[in-house]
């Protein structure tokens, strides 16, 4: 047994090899080669032009560029406060003493997490749909029929509708990791604040939250990455439209490079967003952590 | 225990190993197929005419009847068929492009072939036309989009003619027009009638942003254009501006039909089969498709809708002339440049017999296809609205279309704010200055 822990650093480095071999060739090499390919003006052929950083400058002036942002921006908001949100609602009361059937509820709760995106978008595309969809269908039946319209064409509406099934689909996931935080919480603790008579809301927050810290911060990193590069939902579902209303970056630099056929600008703009993900996943991270260190100082 | 833990963390470590090696192993297998241009027996086509679509698309049909007729002529070569849909061949060629991985035959837009030639992917053409017997019986000007320098890099496949307007007469006599309108403000005026029974005056399915800019705008902004500004455009010479005048009315215009609720509500949610299909059903009185269009309601149409179906073209502008409509050979098939010898010979005479004459000659008699080739062929064997067609396009002249020519980066722009044009949220002038952006970037 003793053994085990005496592992030399060399033996730690050998089984680890392939693993950072694999990681670089999936993606170190192909970010360096992107901010390579971001200093030219290339159409995807053979001939390319340097052009230095006009590319990246030119890709934080870019309007459909910054309205993307925000895009993802609002996506990535309304998803901690949807998806996390609700599956810490969930969690807590899944972890109730008179719930039965905890297993079923979380399998059913994590199902729609297992179907692939296009499917999703698929299944909500027909209930927006204007003539068969179910809320029209719903709205007219309950005599509202003057509030029919096409959903997925209004340009102020279509991104929270597109952000529906992104909620939907990921509650069970974020579900899963709480729950298991959850557990490892001991019950005395619950059954200590309900004497003193500190239930439900005030549970959740003051107590229940705190010792679950860890789990949370990485559910909001998984959020935040997640929606930074979200793809399939919206292109399955409005392809970005009405117009530029729901592009997301990832969208945007995809049709840069392959329907506008400007490589270099689309590579360029690959390396922005990882830069702003990078931003805003260290910036969350850092701001939790200083919010939980705060409340250790005062425990 | 320790021997356990030990050995697992091996075969983890190995396991690892090996999906690296193995992958790496698979794409350098495949690269040497590629790139072996010696090897006559094979020979790779990529193409969007897909097996399941024959019945109801007759390019497809036509095109796919030639290749398998090639087969049986030349039974010692082995033809693979990179067939998928017409968007991910876009995006498929694209990238097979980028890394210099073409097939040996390959199809390329007109729009294309700029990048394409810059790039050195494409072999002339020249001198197998010249020994071919029948290249003089192809229209005018279908080679045009494919040649650059005196080189004719593509064999023309189809005639793309997109700017048909399908109308139900029937129900435009209900709203009494004996005949297709032959100005705006009467489609306009009929739309209300239209919407009060429930449809819709024209369908428009849009979600996929290109409808509305080839089928309409493309024809009705060369109402108000012509065809100089256009191909000045097409050549980005930089005289014919999108900010012009001319175009800020076309644009206007073709936002003022959304705004009279000419189109069907959902127009941006729809794909453009979903608009035909809404028309077939009755629930609109017309459809703009293309020369697709045809087969399409002849195959999926109520049957008393396709008994009413009459073709027309697009109005006029106010005090301008409405003999043209948007058509011209948009996609080529071409060799890869990487080719020689036997192979190439091979390649040329696939291109040749697949998508030359003879392929023009089935396509017309078999199916009424006006195709890159004139034959002659009697009408009278063809469905009533085959004959129609073929009667109107007879009597028109092409103007470019807008998709097949114009730099992919103004398109998609254009395309894009087409869909904020028809919804209202933005103004001509201003998209059109976000076009011109665009097409000032290209100016050579």
């Amino acid at each position: 047994m003793s053994n085990c822990l005496n592992v030399k650093k060399r033996t730690i480095f050998l089984y680890m090899l392939p693993g950072i071999f694999w990681y670089s060739f999936i993606i170190l090499i192909p970010i360096c080669l992107a901010v390579y390919y971001g200093m030219y003006d290339w159409s995807g052929g053979i001939s390319m032009t340097f052009t230095g950083l006009d590319n990246y400058i030119e890709v934080l002036k870019d309007p459909v560029f910054i309205q993307s942002l925000k895009n993802n921006i609002f996506l990535t908001v309304v998803c901690l406060i949807g998806q996390i949100g609700i599956a810490f609602a969930l969690a807590m009361m899944l972890n109730g003493r008179h719930i039965r059937f905890k297993g079923l509820h979380r399998t059913v709760s994590y199902f729609p997490a297992v179907l692939s995106a296009v499917v999703i978008g698929f299944i909500w595309s027909m209930i927006y749909d204007y003539n068969y969809g179910l809320i029209n269908t719903f709205l007219e039946a309950i005599g509202k029929s003057e509030l029919t319209q096409a959903w997925l064409n209004n340009k102020n509406l279509v991104l929270l509708l597109a952000a529906l099934p992104l909620i939907w689909q990921y509650i069970g996931y974020y579900l899963i990791i709480i729950m298991s935080a959850l557990s490892s919480v001991d019950p005395q603790i619950f059954e200590m604040a309900e004497i003193d008579g500190a239930t439900g809301f005030k549970r959740a927050i003051h107590i229940t939250l705190p010792l679950i810290k860890n789990s949370l911060i990485v559910c909001v990193t998984l959020c935040i990455a997640g929606n930074m590069k979200i793809f399939d939902h919206i292109y399955v579902m409005t392809q970005g439209g009405p117009g530029a209303a729901s592009s997301v970056m990832a969208m945007y630099a995809y049709k840069t490079s392959f329907l506008s056929f400007k490589m270099g600008y689309g590579s360029a703009m690959s390396i922005v967003i990882l830069i702003i993900c990078l931003v805003l996943v260290g910036a969350s991270q850092g701001l939790m952590q200083y919010f939980t260190r705060e409340k250790e100082g005062r425990a | 225990m320790k021997r356990k833990t030990k050995f697992t963390a091996v075969l983890l470590a190995g396991i690892m190993l090996l999906s690296a090696c193995g992958s790496s192993g698979n794409d350098s297998e495949g690269n040497e197929a590629k790139n072996d241009s010696g090897n006559t027996d094979e020979l790779v086509v990529s193409h969007y005419f897909l097996e399941e679509e024959r019945e109801s698309d007759t390019v497809a049909d036509s095109y796919l009847a030639m290749v398998e007729k090639w087969q049986e002529d030349n039974p010692d070569i082995t033809l693979t068929q990179q067939t998928m849909s017409q968007s991910d061949y876009s995006t498929k060629i694209q990238a097979q492009a980028a890394v210099n991985e073409l097939p040996d035959v390959f199809m390329v837009k007109g729009s294309w072939i700029d990048n394409f030639v810059e790039n050195d992917t494409m072999a002339p053409m020249n001198a197998y036309l010249e020994a071919d017997e029948n290249s003089d019986k192809f229209r005018e000007g279908v080679f045009d989009a494919a040649t650059r320098d005196g080189n004719i890099y593509g064999m023309p496949n189809q005639l793309s003619i997109t700017s048909i307007v399908y109308y139900n007469e029937e129900l435009w006599k209900l709203a009494g027009y004996d005949v297709f309108p032959d100005n705006f403000e009467d489609i306009k005026k009929a739309a209300e009638k239209f919407n009060e029974q429930g449809i819709s005056a024209i369908a428009l399915g849009n979600s996929e942003k290109w409808p509305a800019e080839s089928c309409i705008l493309s024809t009705l902004g060369d109402r108000y254009t012509g065809s100089d500004w256009t191909n000045s455009i097409i050549d980005a010479d930089g005289e014919a501006k999108f900010t012009d005048d001319n175009f800020v009315k076309a644009l206007e215009e073709l936002q003022s039909l959304a705004t009279a609720g000419v189109f069907n509500p959902d127009f941006n949610t729809i794909t453009e089969t979903q608009a035909v299909e809404y028309y077939g059903q009755g629930k609109a009185a017309t459809v703009i498709s293309g020369h697709w269009g045809v087969a399409s309601i002849s195959a999926f149409a109520d049957e008393a809708v396709l008994g009413n179906t009459k073709v027309a073209i697009l109005p006029a502008a106010d005090g301008g002339q409405a003999d043209s409509i948007s058509g011209g050979s948009g996609w080529y098939f071409a060799v890869n440049k990487n080719l020689s010898g036997d192979k190439l010979e091979k390649a040329m005479d696939f291109c040749l017999q697949t998508t030359g004459y003879d392929m023009n000659v089935y396509g017309a008699e078999n199916h009424g296809i006006i195709g890159a080739a004139m034959v002659d062929v009697d009408k009278s064997q063809f469905p009533q609205l085959t004959q129609d067609f073929i009667t109107l396009v007879d009597e028109v002249t092409f103007t470019p279309v807008y998709d097949l020519l114009m730099d992919g980066a103004v398109i998609e722009t254009m395309n894009t704010g087409l869909q904020d044009l028809l919804n209202d949220s933005v103004s001509a002038q201003d998209l059109a200055a976000q076009i011109q952006a665009e097409q000032d970037k290209v100016q050579k």
